[in-house]
This record gives structure tokens, sequence and C-alpha cells, in this order.
């Protein structure tokens, strides 16, 4: 590295950008060259006092006031207003009227087309059979352990039981 | 910290407002060239943080997130400032708007070598002013500070390069004139 290309090189890039061969390179440049020296030092200085320089006091504690804002935002606000708090501690929406029919319904359309599959062929499920002992003659064991019917089952079971949990806790939340 | 808040405790807020005030403040003023507006701002980015918390990613600095709230409101402080100008019959210059810094600073740093830092940082230009603070003072990358401006990052790389050249320039200007009053002194 000669003079201009370190010249250069300070008036481009802050020395943070630098790369670590630029670094070696001007270093090794300003070991035998004393304005080069000066120049890189001279350089450094300020940037770093841009660095350390003390920030401006603000004229009052900005804490005090602030904290009472979200205090007062917390407390005062209404529901719609809330949002951010709410969203703050990652608590579930509350549900609105239609989605908890609708929930059942998918759920009671997932387990119907799980019994559905157990009655093709003709088989009429019989429950006083079942419970008198022996399966009934032509009735598919397997189709009742089938993995797919049993996984939508199970899911949509589950899920619904899941948000059933979430609408209570909300709703206590919502109590004062 | 972020996510003690998130989980409720939100009077550990309270730290976080403590620790960046003053730097946000700093930063703040810097843009806004008016004490009391630059108190507003912090005081609503701070509030703005808090509201959106569920939005910080934690992957990642709190303080260059803040800092571009921050700057946001501090840009639409300024918008408004320049349309109630505009109103009543003044207007706001690039020139206006570099000095008025002297009488802020003075107050408001406590050494002398800092408040003629200080001024020399506001004199820049609106941009080439943001660039160098927000590299220099708030560590953020080019990329933060580019979507904090919402500017390109080779904008970024521009105003940076400008602002460094003036304040070396004004810096070697004032180390001279400092050398030939102690001359006419001596």
């Amino acid at each position: 590295m000669n003079c201009i290309e370190l010249q250069n090189l300070v008036e481009l890039l802050p020395f943070d950008e630098w790369a670590a061969r630029q670094l070696e390179l001007a270093e090794r440049h300003a070991r035998t060259c004393r304005a080069c020296r000066g120049l890189l030092a001279r350089a450094r200085e300020w940037e770093s006092a841009l660095e350390t320089l003390a920030d401006p006091v603000p004229p009052s504690p900005l804490a005090p006031a602030v904290m009472t804002r979200i205090r007062s935002l917390e407390s005062t606000a209404a529901p719609e207003r809330t949002s951010g708090a709410r969203r703050l501690r990652r608590e579930p929406a509350p549900q609105t009227d239609w989605q908890l029919p609708a929930m059942a319904a998918a759920a009671v359309t997932g387990l119907g087309a799980y019994l559905g599959r157990l009655l093709e062929g003709g088989f009429a499920l019989n429950l006083g059979l079942l419970a008198s002992g022996g399966w009934p003659e032509g009735f598919d064991v397997g189709a009742m352990f089938d993995p797919a019917g049993v996984v939508v089952a199970a899911g949509v079971t589950l899920y619904l039981a899941l948000r059933l949990a979430a609408h209570d806790e909300v709703q206590e939340r919502a109590e004062p | 910290m972020v996510r003690a808040i998130r989980r409720g405790h939100s009077d550990a807020y309270a730290q976080i407002v403590e620790r960046y005030q003053r730097r946000l403040f700093g930063l703040v003023l810097m843009m806004v060239k008016d004490a009391g507006g630059a108190e507003d701002v912090v005081q609503e980015a701070f509030l703005r943080a808090y509201t959106h918390l569920d939005r910080f990613d934690e992957q990642r600095d709190f303080y260059p997130w803040l800092a571009t709230i921050a700057v946001r409101l501090a840009q639409n402080w300024m918008s408004r400032r320049s349309r109630v100008r505009a109103r009543e019959g003044g207007t706001e210059t690039e020139e206006a708007d570099a000095g008025g810094t002297e009488d802020l600073v003075a107050e408001l740093v406590d050494d002398e070598r800092g408040r003629q830092l200080w001024r020399l940082v506001g004199a820049l230009p609106q941009g080439e002013r943001m660039a160098v603070l927000l590299y220099y003072r708030h560590d953020m990358q080019i990329s933060d500070i580019a979507n904090a401006l919402g500017v390109t990052g080779g904008t970024v790389k521009t105003l940076l390069f400008r602002g460094r050249r003036k304040l070396r320039t004004m810096i070697t200007d004032g180390e001279a004139e400092s050398a030939s009053g102690q001359e006419e002194r001596a």
C-alpha cells in the first residue's frame, strides 16, 4: 500500500469497515511513513471520540413518565386498545360466537367420516351385538383401526378440546 | 429482559428506558433540534416499542429496532413542524435545520470537548448527520441504518462518506484555528 491508497481508504471507509488485510497493509506502510502514521492516528482519534462521546442529558428523566403512560394505557384502555398488551403476552385471541359451532361441526364431520368407513359394505353397526360379545359377522375389525381414520378423528377431537380450553382461559382473563 | 416483559413483567421495561433514554434522546435531539420535541418523540418511541413488543424479533439486537421507531417518529414530527411553519408563512431550509445546535448542547452536554463535537455533528446536513450518528453513536450496521432512514444501503454509504469527510475537514480546520490562536497569544 502506498500513501495515496492509504489516504483514499481513510477517506472512503470507517475503520470498522476495513478488511483485515487492508488494515494490515495500512499499518505496515504507516510504520515506514511518518505522514501516513499521523493521518491514521488522527482519523482513529476522531472516530473514537465520536464513538465515546457523552450523550446529552434529557431535561427531565424519561422513565417515570414513560412508565406512567404505560400503566395508564394498560389500566384504562378499551378492549380494542389493549390489543398491544394482549399481543405482548401472546394470549389467544377471543373467539367469536360462530367459531365454536363451526369447530363442533368440523369434529362431528370428521368422526362421521370415520364411522362411515366402518360401515362400508352395507354393514349396520349393532351396538347390542357388540355388547353381547363377539364381533358381528361381516364386521371388518381391521377398519376400526385404520391408521388414517384414527389420526383424523384424534386430531379433530384434540383440536376441539384445546380450543375449548383456550376459550375458557380468555373468558377468565376478561373478567375483572 | 424483553422475554420477562413479554411474560407480563411490565416494570422491567423501566430498566430498558433507563438504559437507552440518553442515547435515544441525543439521536432525536440532533434530528428535531428542539429539546421539548425530542422528549415527546423519545417518550412516544418507548411507548410504541412497548405496545409493539410482539413484533420484535428476539434474535436481533433491541436497540436498532428501538432507534428505528424513534427515527420514524422524529421524521413525522419534523414533517408536522414543517407543515405548521408553512401555514404560518415560514420556511425550513436545510441550512436552517443544520444550525441551532449551539444553544441545545450548551445546556445538555457536560464537557467542552463533547459540546464542540456535538456542534460539529449538528452542523452537518440532516441525512449525513443521521448516517454518522447512527453508525458511530448507535452501533448500527449499514443495512439497519438504511431501514431506519428508509433509503438504500448505497445511499447510506454515500451519506456516511460525505458526512465523515465534512467532519474531518471541520475538525482539521478547528485544530488549525486553535493552533493559530495560540501562536497569536504567544
